[in-house]
């Protein structure tokens, strides 16, 4: 069976209602076998009083026809109540995961494949909904109904009761017993074919690439040759992990009719009355009923199970930046704070690329309060990392970071996150109007001042532009905007937070040069009276700063104000030389 | 992969089922294994029953054991044929899914990338795929359910006959009739509920989405507690949608309970009337249970119909996607001496007819030169690319490689012709040595380190751990992005065609990274005729020509030097970055120069 006692405490909280939901199916067992005995008895005293009594016969007949129906009223019960209680469980179960997720913070999805984890929190709670709702209440009944039934029929006839007995024991019994034998077969074989899935999945989002390289064909071929290959390979698997089948059909069929022929061997020799026979002959497929419905919801036991280590993960992901015990507060101003590094190394933890190498090592940086620090270097020499610790997503291993002098681990975490507002090279869109993506920064912003912080950001003329204006849903379901346009929405956002730091990751890096000349005076308004970080490779975006820090392999290797850097010989001349197209 | 996907053209059962008729034998078998599996299973059950009836009538032990040694044999062979069937049906929905992979291959190789551009929304890819195996039920289970219950319930009626006399069969047959016809009453219902729940279920994932993707936005502007309402609301909707459901899939087993208890007591009755013996008394009451295995077997698969049919109803809609370009071009390909010009000769097109994007442009790419586009984003750079790789055709005006319209090309051929270096490079989740292949199958170690060299793979292949044959990654996540962009111009290397089209990366690189880019452009630019869509100011230096688009018109064409002088759009575009180089390379301004 596919429980295990940590899935049993997602339930926790609706224990109420699965509880109810095996209830009513096992009150819906029970008058599945009250009909049995009912109906056997209508036969016996048809068959007795030899020639048919309309009154002897019709008191039993009413009372199988009442509990027919009953059974159908309290199987439609239980289908209700498992609804209502998998929809419950899923409803506290999406939230749960969802709060966790918005603790963990963003240094979560930066060391987790967000996919994973959206799929976790999409599909996964669905598959536990089954679960709960489903799988488990049946799992109960499938343990207390066959044992009423096969009860009765051990009090008519032992030896018919002990052959259901055995039958309704073994059917799921035999099925872990097998699927371990076949276990590694067969999860042999599910592997590759999610593998293939996979690659099918990789071609087709590949498709434009593959078309322009003229390998469609080529690529086909091999799809279709592997496809192939894997069909070979598994067939056998499958074959063998069909078997498990075998046993439980054989059990099932011998469960409900050998041993009613075996009942009638006992009758004909007088171990058996006719009253116990007739009993045993329409009792016994009662017994299995349970067992079998189990067998239908194995789908829903099985994701269940697999959503569940998802689910688990998530829930046990240890906080990257955990919330202070003591929180401090930096006070109520929106005055820009002085931002130190001090000493800071920092390596990211689990599955990022690059794990074990440090991605800063010792970087020590003065932001005085109001100036702006430009940040470049190559790719991977820890720009982003920089940014990310100064939100903090992720502490530092060793050394601190300061603003006004109180490390960033002791201030409340709501405090942080208000104290910075970040325009980064890909901006997230949420799907709703371009209104409410705007007000997320200011909830009670009216029109005219969302109009004029669209104006300010350049992206006023864009936004008129589409069919309906602000209320234009946006985001995954509705129209795109372009990598440009996302990031001017993401400057009007950051004029709307209005707060005392500014992080800009690459922030113009997808807008058209006259775009861009624009955008960098309305952010050049808007760095003013605020402490500034700004990553940039392009020196028109660069010579704007106070301070450039040039890192190399998580190392600070060149820093001081633009015009000193040019003199000298190093990373910084490179960079000039490579952008003015002067080679020296 | 590519053959074409047969007219599938039916809806729903009937385009499903067609899809089966490339696999009849395996569907036969499944079906035949199906229908030995529960005919056995029903045959047990009512010999049993038939020698219970015998015991009350005094029949001896002698005369039960053959029934005894009967009914194990049946158990037997329904068990075997029970593994068979379920063995050759899933190989039967194994082979199915693959060939509707394979027909969505080639759907997605027929319509992509210009019908993708059309059916904007949610990720197309994923959830094509996950409709077609949403599928794998239909072909495993109830297309052979349906097709056993066909055989079997109507036998079963017959064997009443038998069995219980022309009554009785005639008492059993109303019930299997409304067991099977309330539901699929039901199916409208069950249909529209279907829809409903992938609705709801939708817009819950888009909630979701917008948690995990959009993390660092919700918490930066403190959005957490108003997403969590989002959450909320949309749980509830998929709540009230699920108990619609259920209530309906409800209504459907108390149907199916009332006339299976409704069959056994019609039976019994008939039978007590006619004055039945015991055996045949029953053996036709179980038999009247029996009957309706194969049935309830059908509701149980079919109870998701609603979601099935909506799934096969989105991949009949994409399999029938018409491609964005018509190929009916017969051409041949022009004889080449050297690199061809391309014309676009007032080219007009737009992707809705309401706003057009290029309103007549004429433009001539010079043999053997690269011509730069410089433009505002939405200026129209991307479009024209576009109609030279034929992802669009033009509404008005046409597109020439060596003086041949693109359209009177097969589509096929074109690849032969162009080349494309996307501005985000794709790379299979395989080796880079795959991935390089692609571009030209059976190259040599000598090519692929002639390529690498000059698209500047080169520096990066010695920090992979397997050189070559490292494993790039999903979509290539082992690499950065300006590595991505130089793998892809290493492919372009290898396919060696003598027209470029070159969407240059609009995200910023570091110094050594655009450098490096830079030295595989020029590499790669050498001796073919190529279209850049510049960014970067490097690449409009660097350029034969560049041609200023501005609302979807030429504005300009020229050198970088002359229309900096002369085209005011152009130094609008262009002045922001000229200026800072200029500024700290201690130099003159370029504008300055050029007023001089």
């Amino acid at each position: 069976m596919l429980v295990r006692r940590r899935m049993l405490k997602l339930a926790r909280g609706a224990s109420g209602p699965v509880a109810a939901t095996a209830l009513l199916s096992l009150c819906a067992t029970a008058a599945g076998a009250g009909q049995a005995v009912a109906l056997a008895e209508t036969i016996r005293r048809a068959l007795i009083s030899g020639a048919p009594d309309p009154a002897g016969v019709g008191g039993p007949l009413a009372v199988t026809g009442l509990l027919v129906v009953l059974r159908c009223l309290l199987l439609w019960g239980r289908d209700q109540a498992a609804n209502r209680t998998a929809s419950l469980v899923r409803a506290r179960l999406r939230l749960r995961l969802a709060d966790r997720l918005l603790d963990l913070g963003p240094g979560h999805t930066v060391t987790r494949p967000a996919g994973t984890l959206r799929t976790t929190i999409a599909d996964g709670v669905e598959a536990i909904r089954a679960y709960v709702g489903f799988y488990l209440p049946q799992v109960v009944v499938s343990l207390g109904g066959p044992l009423i039934v096969v009860a009765v029929l051990t009090w008519q006839d032992p030896v018919a009761g002990a052959i259901t007995g055995a039958c309704v024991v073994l059917v799921p019994a035999s099925r872990p017993f097998w699927r371990r034998i076949m276990g590694a077969r067969s999860q042999r074989h599910w592997a590759a074919y999610e593998d293939f899935a996979a690659r099918v999945l990789d071609a087709l989002q590949g498709m434009t690439t593959l078309k322009a390289l003229g390998a469609t064909g080529v690529y086909g071929h091999r799809l279709r040759r592997d496809a192939l290959a894997l069909y070979r390979a598994t067939m056998g698997d499958l074959a063998a992990s069909s078997a498990v089948y075998v046993i439980s059909a054989f059990l099932l069929t011998a469960g409900t009719a050998l041993s009613v022929v075996v009942a009638a061997i006992r009758h004909s020799t007088g171990q058996l009355d006719a009253a116990g026979l007739l009993l045993v002959a329409w009792l016994t497929a009662e017994a299995f009923r349970p067992v079998l419905e189990l067998q239908n919801y194995w789908h829903e036991g099985f994701h269940g199970l697999a959503a569940g280590k998802g689910v688990f993960a998530l829930l046990d992901a240890d906080a990257p930046a955990p919330a202070p015990v003591a929180p401090v507060t930096r006070g109520p101003s929106n005055r820009p704070p002085r931002l130190v590094l001090r000493e800071v190394t920092f390596a990211y933890p689990g599955a990022h690329p690059g794990t074990g190498r440090p991605a800063l090592r010792g970087v020590t940086l003065e932001i005085e309060p109001g100036t702006t620090l430009a940040v470049t270097g190559r790719s991977g020499s820890g720009k982003s990392t920089l940014v990310n610790l100064l939100q903090r997503y992720f502490d530092p291993q060793s050394g601190r970071i300061l603003a006004d002098g109180v490390d960033l681990r002791d201030l409340d975490r709501d405090e942080v996150r208000a104290m910075t507002a970040v325009v980064a090279q890909d901006t997230y869109l949420f799907h709703g109007t371009v209104a409410d993506n705007l007000r997320l920064a200011r909830p009670d912003a009216d029109l005219a001042t969302l109009r004029e912080a669209a104006r300010r950001a350049r992206i006023l003329d864009v936004v008129d532009g589409l069919p309906d204006g602000f209320d234009t849903v946006v985001g995954e379901r509705g129209a795109r905007l372009s990598g440009g346009e996302r990031q001017r929405i993401a400057v009007a956002r950051a004029l709307l937070k209005d707060a005392p730091v500014l992080i800009l990751d690459e922030a113009t890096s997808a807008v058209d040069g006259e775009t861009e000349a624009a955008l960098r005076e309305a952010l050049g308004e808007l760095r003013a009276g605020r402490t500034t970080i700004m990553i940039a490779h392009r020196l028109s975006s660069l010579i704007d700063a106070d301070l450039v820090a040039v890192l190399d392999d998580g190392r600070l290797v060149e820093h001081g104000a633009p015009a000193d850097l040019a003199g000298r010989s190093g990373s910084w001349s490179d960079l000039v030389a490579a952008q003015s197209g002067v080679t020296r | 992969m590519t053959s074409a996907s047969p007219a599938v053209k039916g809806r729903g059962v009937a385009g499903l089922l067609r899809v089966l008729s490339g696999h009849l034998r395996p569907f036969g078998l499944s079906v035949l294994f199906a229908v030995v599996n529960q005919a056995a299973g029903m045959s047990a059950v009512v010999l049993a029953a038939a020698a219970a009836g015998r015991a009350l009538s005094g029949a001896g032990t002698a005369e039960l054991w053959p029934m005894f040694w009967w009914t194990l044999g049946l158990t037997a062979l329904r068990a075997a044929a029970n593994w068979v069937e379920s063995w050759i049906s899933h190989e039967l929905s194994f082979r199915v899914l693959a060939q509707i992979r394979q027909w969505l291959y080639g759907a997605f190789a027929r319509i992509a990338p210009g019908g993708l551009v059309r059916r904007r929304g949610g990720d197309l890819v994923v959830r094509a795929l996950r409709d077609s195996e949403s599928l794998e039920i239909f072909y495993a289970h109830t297309s052979i359910y349906i097709a056993a219950a066909l055989v079997v319930t109507p036998s079963a009626v017959v064997a009443m006959g038998s069995i219980g006399g022309l009554r009785a069969a005639v008492a059993l047959a109303p019930w299997l009739i409304a067991a099977l016809a309330l539901p699929l009453a039901l199916r409208r219902a069950g249909t529209r509920h279907g829809a409903d729940l992938n609705r709801a279920l939708t817009a819950m994932n888009v909630e979701v989405t917008d948690l995990v993707h959009g993390l660092r936005e919700t918490l930066s502007f403190g959005g957490g507690p108003d997403l969590l309402a989002r959450l909320r609301a949309a749980d509830r909707r998929l709540a009230s949608a699920e108990r619609r459901q259920s209530l309906r899939a409800g209504l459907e087993t108390v149907a199916g309970g009332i006339a299976i208890g409704g069959a056994s007591l019609s039976v019994l009755v008939t039978g007590l009337d006619g004055g039945l013996p015991a055996p045949a008394l029953l053996a036709s009451v179980a038999l009247a249970g029996a009957a309706f295995t194969p049935i309830t077997m059908l509701l149980n698969v079919t109870r998701v119909w609603g979601i099935t049919s909506d799934s096969a109803d989105r991949v009949f809609d994409l399999l029938e996607e018409p491609a964005a370009v018509a190929d009916t071009g017969a051409a041949a390909l022009p004889v080449l001496t050297g690199p061809p010009a391309v014309e676009f000769d007032q080219v007009v097109f737009g992707y809705d007819e309401t706003r057009p994007v290029l309103r007549g442009v004429s433009l001539t790419v010079p043999a053997g030169t690269t011509l730069a586009l410089a433009g505002a984003t939405g200026a129209g750079k991307s479009t024209l690319a576009h109609l030279l790789l034929r992802h669009f055709d033009p509404a008005a005006g046409a597109v020439r490689v060596g003086g041949v319209d693109l359209r009177d090309l097969p589509l096929d051929d074109l690849p032969e012709l162009v080349c494309h270096v996307p501005q985000e490079a794709f790379l299979f989740h395989d080796t880079l040595r795959a991935n390089l292949e692609l571009a030209r199958p059976g190259a040599s170690a000598d090519d692929l380190a002639h390529a690498c060299a000059d698209a500047r793979v080169t520096p990066f292949l010695e920090r992979l751990s397997d050189g070559l044959d490292t494993v790039v990654g999903e979509r290539g996540a082992a690499l950065s992005g300006g590595e991505r962009q130089r793998v892809a111009i290493a492919r372009a290397l290898l396919r060696d065609r003598p027209v470029l089209v070159l969407d240059e990366s609009s995200s910023q690189l570091d110094a050594l990274s655009e450098r490096e880019l830079q030295a595989a452009l020029d590499r790669v630019g050498n001796g073919r005729t190529t279209l850049v869509i510049a960014h970067r100011l490097t690449t409009l230096r660097h350029a034969d020509l560049v041609a200023v688009l501005d609302h979807g018109r030429i504005a300009d064409v020229g050198g970088h030097a002359e229309l900096l002088a002369r085209c005011e759009p152009y130094r609008r575009l262009v002045q922001a970055q000229a200026d800072a180089a200029a500024l700290l390379d201690g130099r003159p301004r370029p504008d300055d120069d050029a007023r001089r």
